[in-house]
């Protein structure tokens, strides 16, 4: 009897190591880990041709801005991840005073203007992507009225309660429609202007491009989105309106970088290496990814991505980066009150 | 094979909330092979602990038992081959009849038309046929009680032990089925232990009574010396009814001694086998039982008494007296024709037989 | 008189059950305790000393304490609906004879939110009532927000009634009839006697049950999440936006620990007021009933028209749902499409994958280990039992989001790193969700008497063999019931394991809030489809399994 009752004991244990194990097993496979913020179609587009083109199979997962900067934190004594990639200049430059990111100069970033790349190399941008409106034609025909063009259109109590945008708390969206907003009239200026726009928002939205569809769909007037969320929409056929503001926009930089203490840092390497190249951002052209290259040697045939036009306000990343935090408590407690 | 069963300064203390409550109190107990011996007693006074230690449901805190010459005290439940018939019969409500009786043999891995030859066997023993494939929730308290028996008999165990196994049954099944035991116990000559608190089961059945108080053995007898001869005033008390008179010893005269109650005096048999000392001037009870008085006409060898009721039950009359020294007396007369009915508030002599009456030390 | 102290015996339980005994302490230190004391060393220990100065940051935060206000109006809100809703539901099934298609509909709408993920009601609700929704735009309502208090409202109360409705209907069952027609037999119309005998008999129920759901919506994440929107903060989704947004573990950490207050108080309420306040038990024995009554003929009229009226509604959006699932874009384009499946099949596939291994995984070594649990702390004098059983119910009693936090920081970094694991979901799950298991086979242990387990040993069988062929087929409708739970709620969980979903292991339930924040509705309801489905299969196999294994499984549950 007691050997039955030893010998199922053991038995039990044993199956449960050998669970742990595998579990784990699981995790040494030689296999790039990557967090990125870029919608799923984008995301997968760009590993996939990685893995084609190296044979590295990656394992990637999506999240808001916000989102992938508190894992990696919560990671920082055991990373899951080996690079990033694609999330906004500015979390990177957060992410390095906070101890998450390892320098490394991509071979092929020397043909990456300095205004996009960290000095030291904590960061390597891939494209610029700048703030716009996106609003449903549908609804500004119906309503009779022109597509904004200034910040101060969007404050028309005609749209009360028919705006959606992103939450500056978890993305990245929402921080550079502030960061514009600061950019365009002053701190202050810009909180008091937030304050008064809220009476129009429907629902601050937890991702970038949460919102954009439903306004694409007429759930809701219009909101401000990065250009790569609205175009998304207006190629998908939907019927929608992208303007800027005159005032000036904020434009952002998706970049990428090195995770310390990265359990495959030669993968990673690897990966960042291969993705400062040409051929990667000639991949947005080739799968309706629409963004604009960091790099200038790529050519760039949509007009809707010539921002030459646009009044692009200038923004200082290490300024932007190491004040979020304050900004963003800010906009809690002076726009939500 | 039948064996005895001895049990050996057995003590068992249960803890809870720090306090210490002795159960069982150094038992010393004998019983022969193939005796049906009752352990009985009020409840809480242990005999239910016995028995389980007996079978190894409880560890003995103290004290040894043996089954045959075997010391079984530290051989685990499953090893020790003794039947136990439960209180609540323990069925497995999620097993036919069938395999309730043959559980204990496939658990001896015995062949299957060996354990279908044997099931039918202890069937036919508990007078219990054509019920294999019902659940035990289909039978009767009576049909339930005979498949408990069966599966414990169908194992052969070298002893078995029952704990108050009729004590779910109406009166009339009762008395049927305390014979029906008997019997089969004495056909198959196994040795019994018997755990009631039913004194009339416990007489009708035993062999022996052993007499539980408080985790002690009172007495252990044939239940005619237990009626006759209580070695304690709660043996007597606890067997049958017992009138208990406390006097005075006035004088001690070899076997006989001269007991003063309330101006009467009793000249009575000191026991016989001289296990109470008496002095002169102790005090002294006597036990009387009610079938031992009569009834009479006052006069000086008489306690005088007045009826405070009378209950006509057929077979016989009972009587409750009180007499002057305030003790309320039960007299029971067997019916007869012409037998003299008192009646409430008379006044009566009654008269004691010196040799019916047990002094007993207080 | 023997001295005690020689020849002393003690009972000496066998190593094998030792063995597991220290398995099972070492596996709830390490998944309940330790969690809970780094979660509260986080909170309570900074700058090397004990303070509160995390505590204050939180509340000195206006937008924190209104989370915690609106938290408690939220929880007291929604108790009390359900609460209504409950009785409403649970008085008509007991006391009023109910057409059959009513009694299909209310089994439906029990069983509904039970099987599928926590924020189908609200993916509905917008569908319906939100921006544009199907019924505003019939009823022609254009200038309703469905965005705060009143939809996250809403869509808890559809998802706990059920729960307040299990419990009444419990507590109105053994409130015997006699009592009454005692009281009609006395001259009291059927209304009074409902005033003054059926609702304060329930008194106590409807106490229990608000308690339940006040708790289950103060630790509700999933709703808040998808339906308070940004004016109406609440404590759960709070500490996950203090964590995904603020990247503020430590705030995070103090906010779910806020949270820890008043779920501890309630379950203590529960436990130890309510419990002891019943004023009927289930006795079991089958007397002769009286015919149940109704509350009156106009009452019951209302009760029928309301009940139907929600009962409607609730179907009404579920099957919006399964209509979702199947359109281009809900609302714009109704064209009928498998698209929003496909897209479960391919990119959602390795979350499908993942769920459905995590659940079977949690399900098997949860059922061993709270048939394990139950048994040893109710069958084997062992020391510690009531601690051991206190502690395996720790992890559910507090709220999801308390415990993911708390592992995502304890399993992160020090002696045990767990992080990005299958084993620290399977562990959650196990940990967390196994009460009902344990509860279940610990209520029918203390029904079975332990005579029928000596009765085996008695007729030869060892321990192991009596606990294989007695004491598991008697408790095989508990394991199945635990087992059943167990593999739903590791399929349907989402406020605990958001936290710890990684590269490697991701779940259903996060996946279609990734559908949900994207506000891609249909693909959301595809994989809600998916999961119910997945579900209803599980629940049929684990039923058919069990029949097999322990025939008399069902003849038992019917108490023959």
């Amino acid at each position: 009897m007691k050997r039955c009752g030893w010998w199922s004991t053991v038995v039990i244990f044993a199956l449960l190591s050998l669970f742990f194990v595998a579990d784990f097993a699981h995790a040494e496979k030689e296999q790039l880990n990557a967090y990125t913020i870029w919608s799923e179609r984008y995301a997968n587009a760009i590993f996939t041709a990685f893995t084609k083109d190296t044979g590295i199979k990656v394992n990637w997962m999506r999240f808001s801005s916000g989102e992938v900067q508190a894992r990696l934190e919560a990671e920082k004594n055991n990373p899951q991840v080996d690079v990033v990639f694609g999330n906004m200049a500015e979390a990177f430059v957060d992410g390095v005073q906070k101890g998450l990111f390892d320098p490394y100069k991509p071979k092929g970033a020397e043909n990456i203007p300095d205004a996009f790349k960290d000095p030291k190399g904590y960061w390597t941008g891939v494209a610029i992507d700048p703030i716009c409106f996106m609003f449903n034609t549908k609804f500004l025909k119906d309503h009779d009225l022109n597509p904004p063009t200034s910040w101060q259109d969007l404050l028309n109590p005609t749209y009360k309660g028919q705006l959606q945008m992103a939450d500056p708390r978890t993305s990245g969206t929402g921080m550079y429609r502030l960061l514009s907003v600061i950019q365009a009239m002053g701190e202050d200026e810009a909180y008091k202007y937030e304050k008064a726009l809220s009476q129009n928002v429907q629902v601050y939205t937890k991702s970038g491009a949460g919102g954009a569809l439903p306004i694409a769909r007429g759930q809701a007037a219009g909101g401000i989105f990065f250009l790569v969320d609205a175009l998304e929409m207006q190629k998908k056929g939907y019927n929608v309106t992208i303007s800027y503001p005159k005032e000036g926009v904020v434009a952002g930089i998706e970049a990428m970088g090195l995770v310390k203490g990265a359990k495959h840092p030669d993968l990673a390497k690897k990966f960042l290496d291969w993705a400062s190249t040409e051929r990667m951002q000639k991949l947005y052209e080739e799968n309706d990814i629409n963004l604009i290259p960091s790099n200038p040697n790529v050519p760039v045939f949509d007009p809707a991505l010539d921002i030459s036009k646009i009044k692009v306000l200038p923004l200082d990343v290490e300024w932007a980066g190491k004040n979020r935090d304050r900004l963003v408590e800010r906009w809690i407690n002076e726009v939500l009150q | 094979m039948t064996v005895p069963i001895y049990l050996k300064h057995l003590t068992k203390v249960f803890y809870s909330n720090g306090t210490a409550l002795k159960a069982v109190d150094d038992v010393n107990l004998q019983i022969e092979a193939g005796e049906l011996v009752t352990l009985l007693g009020p409840s809480g006074c242990g005999k239910t602990t016995i028995l389980r230690m007996i079978a190894g449901f409880e560890t003995p805190t103290e004290g040894q038992v043996f089954i045959g010459k075997r010391d079984v005290t530290d051989i685990v439940a499953n090893k020790r081959n003794i039947g136990y018939v439960f209180q609540n019969y323990a069925l497995f409500p999620h097993m036919t009849v069938f395999d309730n009786i043959a559980y204990g043999l496939k658990v001896r891995k015995l062949p299957a038309y060996e354990i279908k030859r044997r099931v039918t066997e202890a069937l036919q023993m508990v007078s219990l046929e054509g019920v294999e494939n019902r659940f035990p929730n289909q039978l009767s308290g009576g049909e339930q009680q005979r498949v408990a028996l069966a599966r414990v008999l169908v194992i052969k165990p070298q002893v078995l032990l029952m704990d108050e196994p009729l004590s779910n049954l109406d009166a009339k099944l009762r008395i049927y089925m305390r014979a029906e035991i008997r019997q089969l116990q004495k056909k198959l000559g196994i040795t019994c232990i018997y755990v009631t608190h039913d004194q009339k089961e416990a007489l009708a059945m035993a062999d022996r009574i052993a007499v539980l108080n408080e985790g002690k053995v009172e007495q252990v007898a044939t239940p005619f010396e237990l009626y006759a001869n209580p070695a304690s005033l709660f043996v007597a008390d606890f067997i049958g009814q017992a009138n208990i008179l406390k006097g005075k010893a006035s004088s001690i005269k070899g076997e006989l001694m001269d007991v003063l109650f309330h101006g009467v005096t009793f000249t009575v048999q000191i026991d016989a086998q001289r296990r109470f000392k008496f002095n002169v001037g102790d005090e002294v009870a006597l036990v009387v039982r009610p079938e031992s008085i009569k009834l009479g006409n006052v006069d000086n060898r008489s306690l005088k008494g007045k009826v405070v009721s009378a209950v006509f039950l057929g077979d016989e009359i009972e009587y409750a007296v009180e007499i002057t020294s305030g003790d309320l007396i039960r007299v029971t007369e067997p019916y007869r024709k012409d037998a003299h009915l008192y009646s409430e508030g008379e006044t009566v002599g009654l008269y004691l037989d010196p040799l019916d009456i047990k002094a007993l030390p207080v | 008189m023997r001295s005690f102290s020689k020849n002393k015996r003690r009972q000496k339980p066998d190593t094998a059950l030792v063995a597991l005994w220290l398995g099972i302490w070492i596996f709830l230190s390490v998944f309940v305790l330790y969690p809970l004391a780094r979660l509260i060393y986080v909170v309570f220990f900074s700058d090397g000393g004990v303070s509160l100065a995390v505590l204050n940051k939180v509340f000195s935060s206006w937008y924190n304490r209104k989370a915690f206000i609106n938290s408690l109006i939220l929880a007291s809100a929604v108790g009390i609906s359900g609460t209504a809703f409950g009785f409403l539901f649970a008085f008509s099934v007991t006391r009023i004879n109910l057409p059959k298609i009513v009694k299909w509909f209310i089994s439906a709408i029990i069983v509904l939110p039970f099987v599928s993920p926590p924020f189908t009601s609200s993916i509905a609700l917008t569908m319906v009532l939100g921006p544009n929704g199907l019924l505003l735009k019939l009823l022609h309502i254009p200038d309703f927000n469905i965005y705060g208090f009143l939809g996250t409202w809403i869509a808890e109360t559809l998802t706990y009634f059920p729960v307040a409705f299990l419990t009444l209907t419990a507590v109105l069952q053994a409130i015997d009839p006699n009592l009454e027609d005692a009281a009609m037999s006395m001259g009291s119309t059927a209304w009074h006697t409902f005033c003054t005998v059926t609702l304060p008999l329930s008194i106590p129920g409807l106490a229990n049950a608000f308690l339940l759901l006040f708790g289950s919506s103060l630790a509700d994440f999933a709703t808040p999440l998808v339906m308070a929107g940004h004016t109406f903060p609440v404590l759960p989704t709070q500490a996950y936006m203090q964590i995904t947004g603020m990247y503020d573990i430590q705030g995070g950490a103090a906010i779910s620990f806020v949270l820890l207050v008043p779920a501890l108080i309630v379950y203590l309420l529960q436990h130890y007021w309510v419990e002891g306040r019943y004023y009927v038990t289930v006795s079991g024995k089958a007397g002769a009933r009286s015919k149940p009554k109704g509350a009156g003929t106009i009452a019951e009229a209302v009760m029928l028209a309301v009940i139907s009226f929600i009962s409607l509604f609730i179907i009404f959006l579920y099957s919006i749902i399964f209509l979702g699932s199947l359109v281009k874009v809900w609302g714009v384009d109704n064209s009928f499409t498998l698209e929003n499946y496909m897209y479960v099949f391919t990119v959602g596939w390795k979350a499908v994958k993942d769920t459905v291994m995590i659940a079977l995984v949690s399900t098997g070594i949860g059922s061993v280990l709270g048939v394990a649990i139950g048994y040893l702390v109710n069958r084997k004098e062992l020391p510690g039992r009531k601690a051991l059983e206190f502690m395996s119910l720790l992890n559910y009693v507090l709220p999801g989001t308390v415990i993911g936090i708390a592992y995502a920081i304890a399993f992160s970094s020090g002696p045990i790193v767990l992080t990005g694991t299958m084993t620290i979901i399977v562990a959650l799950c196990v940990s967390r969700y196994d009460a009902t298991g344990i509860r279940a086979t610990t209520a029918t242990l203390k029904q079975i008497d332990p005579s029928l387990e000596e009765a085996s040993l008695n007729l030869g069988a060892s321990k192991l063999t009596t606990f294989r062929k007695v004491t598991v087929p008697l408790i095989a409708p508990a394991i199945a019931t635990g087992t059943r739970y167990l593999f739903v709620v590791s399929m349907t969980a989402i406020s605990a394991t958001i936290f710890l979903v990684s590269v490697r292991w991701s779940l259903l339930t996060v996946r279609i809030l990734e559908c949900i924040t994207e506000l891609l509705f249909a693909q959301a309801a595809a994989f809600s489809v998916v999961l119910v489905l997945i579900v209803a299969l599980a629940m049929w196999a684990i039923r058919l399994l069990f029949s097999m294994l322990y025939p008399n499984y069902f003849r038992e549950q019917r108490g023959i």
